[in-house]
């Protein structure tokens, strides 16, 4: 070794030692060049067991974490539409959320707490509360609760991370989506505009109550399932959890709405790697569930629910493109009726994120062919693109223009337009 | 196995040589290979410690904008451990292993150093000369490459010149290729006293 090379090891090993003067070994020729590596780690062991067995014993003040977040997100839109049935053109809306937390760590390997997400508004719809319990550990993770589960959080879709998410996004709150008569542009019910979510996630139990079990991620891959005994609530409201027939509040139109259905089993499975730089993201995933008996013993009776959902998403460099595909087939369509078939969902996207910027644009295309009682395509196109600036951590502003389309050949008006959404983003 | 799960917190020992391999072969599959290595489930992420959920609608936008008080969950309004103080990833803004900068730093601090990002885990030192050997002179780049303490995270290349025989000239030399190699030792041996210096201490 060169002179200059030797003395710089030296005044390395005099700082090292004089900088910590514990007595550890410093850098040794002894042990050679690997041999020092394999002590390294050898002792690290040996430490490691020792800081272990010290947590172990400060078990008695097991620490609990309370924690204390939110978020308030504000979209101002600007909407053009065919049908405005006399509404204005611009309106705005918020969302905010109070986030609380506890977790307790019983040990390294396993964590327990509750989330709880509460709504200031109280107007806001219920639906959007969370609230559950979690056990996890190397095993898994088990959560109880009123929260989306193992399919809807297990599903890959397009890129969806820029304004307001695109199709996944908020357009559908500004605008006109039935005809004078109270009739959906699009369906009624499952897939309907209402219920955005099911045309690009398979249709689910939303966040009404439910068990859901994670496995850990092995080698890429995450699988879950959940099971909700009932589509009707996520409180306490006793005997009413227990119906299994259905009341009127529970059908949609021609369709059942997620009340309608008991037994939900939902699984899915996640696979996120990288192969070469380039990200892989994909999922698939299956809910199924049954109609509940007809309001009356002779009344009408529903199909079962089944519907899955498949997507792939790819990322390199900043740059993500993927898509999805969701057939939620006849779920919840009356079973005698004469027009039924599958009601399908593409989603596709392509968005590059730089630095604090988020551009990207997605589109959604729907259709199911038929109404109950008469044949016909009902379809929907959504085409959004949109930018998303994070000017501090936390705080995000961001615009999207959104154009749709519904056609229908059932109903004599269809609605077609665009939404451009400004707004902002908080999150503590 | 039980072994294992006990040491699992310590991203050193916890990765096996398996699970090393596993991590670097990621490296080498061409894409072409990519749907086999897929359907072999060989090269991604295995999980350690308590299974993570996948996130709600709500937290997958707190992951993308990031949140006000820098922690997923919010602020921590009571409790919690000082932030992960045993792994070296605390909330201080750096990028890399907070154990790992700092013992980088303090084993080239006798040079001076030309700079220092603590974001993407890079210490380039100016050029020095011992005092023995004034007509050599040494320069280090110590680059951090992840926020778990792991042996493998440090990596330092050394670059020497010598003096030419015309005034003011230098010259591009070899340097011996255990001088880096003893660095990086030395660098993790100073994180591992750094993060034992740091463990809770027993009670």
């Amino acid at each position: 070794m060169f002179w200059s090379q030797k003395r710089l090891l030296y005044e390395v090993s005099i700082r090292l030692f004089s900088a910590t003067q514990q007595g550890f070994c410093v850098v040794n020729s002894r042990y050679g060049e690997t041999g020092m590596k394999k002590l390294l780690l050898g002792t690290t062991a040996i430490i490691g067991a020792l800081a272990l067995s010290q947590g172990a014993k400060a078990q008695a003040g097991a620490p609990l974490t309370v924690t204390l977040g939110g978020a308030f997100q504000f979209n101002a839109g600007y909407v053009n539409e065919d049908v405005d049935q006399d509404r204005r053109e611009y309106a705005g809306e918020y969302d905010a959320s109070v986030l609380l937390g506890a977790e307790g760590k019983a040990s390294e390997n396993l964590v327990y707490g509750v989330k709880l997400q509460l709504l200031p508004d109280q107007n806001d719809d219920d639906a959007a509360d969370e609230y559950y319990g979690y056990v996890s550990g190397t095993w898994g993770r088990v959560e109880a609760g009123a929260v989306d589960g193992a399919a809807d959080r297990l599903t890959v879709f397009a890129p969806s991370d820029f304004g307001t998410g695109g199709f996944a996004g908020e357009y559908t709150d500004f605008i006109t989506t039935t005809d004078t008569t109270g009739t959906e542009f699009f369906f009624n019910g499952i897939n309907s505009i209402a219920g955005i979510d099911d045309l690009y996630k398979a249709f689910d139990s939303d966040d009404q109550l439910k068990v859901t079990y994670f496995s850990p991620r092995f080698a890429g891959f995450q699988v879950g399932a959940s099971f909700a005994p009932d589509g009707s609530e996520d409180k306490d409201i006793g005997t009413a959890n227990r119906n299994t027939r259905l009341s009127t509040s529970n059908i949609q139109g021609t369709t059942l709405a997620v009340s309608g259905f008991e037994n939900f089993y939902e699984v899915g499975v996640n696979y996120v790697g990288e192969f070469s730089g380039v990200g892989v993201a994909a999922s698939g995933s299956y809910v199924g569930a049954s109609a509940k008996d007809p309001v009356t013993t002779a009344g009408q009776e529903y199909e079962d629910l089944a519907a899955y959902a498949a997507g792939l998403n790819l990322s390199y460099a900043g740059f993500t493109v993927g898509g999805g595909y969701v057939n939620n087939a006849n779920s919840g369509y009356e079973s005698n009726a004469t027009f039924d078939d599958d009601g399908e969902g593409w989603n596709f996207g392509l968005q590059y994120a730089t630095g604090p910027f988020i551009v990207g644009a997605n589109a959604l295309f729907a259709e199911n062919e038929g109404d109950t009682a008469t044949s016909g395509n009902s379809e929907l196109s959504v085409y959004s693109v949109g930018t998303t600036f994070v000017v501090a951590p936390g705080f995000s502003t961001f615009v999207e223009a959104n154009m749709f389309e519904y056609e229908t050949d059932y109903i004599t008006d269809s609605n077609d337009g665009s939404v451009v959404l400004v707004g902002a983003a908080m999150e503590f | 196995m039980s072994l294992f799960w006990i040491f699992s917190d310590c991203p050193i020992l916890s990765e096996t040589p398996m699970t090393a391999l596993l991590r670097r072969c990621t490296a080498l599959v061409s894409p072409a290979f990519a749907l086999t290595a897929l359907l072999l489930a060989g090269c991604a992420a295995t999980e350690k410690g308590p299974t993570q959920a996948p996130p709600t609608e709500g937290e997958r936008q707190r992951e993308r904008i990031g949140t006000v008080s820098g922690n997923r969950e919010g602020f921590i309004l009571f409790g919690g451990e000082r932030p992960n103080r045993t792994d070296g990833n605390d909330n201080t803004g750096i990028g890399v292993n907070a154990f790992l900068w700092k013992a980088a730093l303090d084993t080239v601090r006798f040079m001076p150093l030309a700079s220092a990002d603590p974001f993407g885990g890079v210490i380039i030192t100016d050029w020095y000369s011992p005092p023995e050997s004034p007509r050599e002179r040494l320069k280090l780049t110590v680059l951090i490459q992840d926020r778990q303490l792991r042996s493998d995270a440090v990596s330092v290349s050394v670059f020497r010149q010598v003096q030419t025989a015309a005034a003011g000239g230098w010259q591009d030399a070899a340097a011996a290729p255990e001088t880096a190699r003893r660095l990086e030792d030395t660098i993790l041996t100073r994180a591992r006293q750094l993060r034992v210096a740091s463990a809770p201490a027993a009670e």
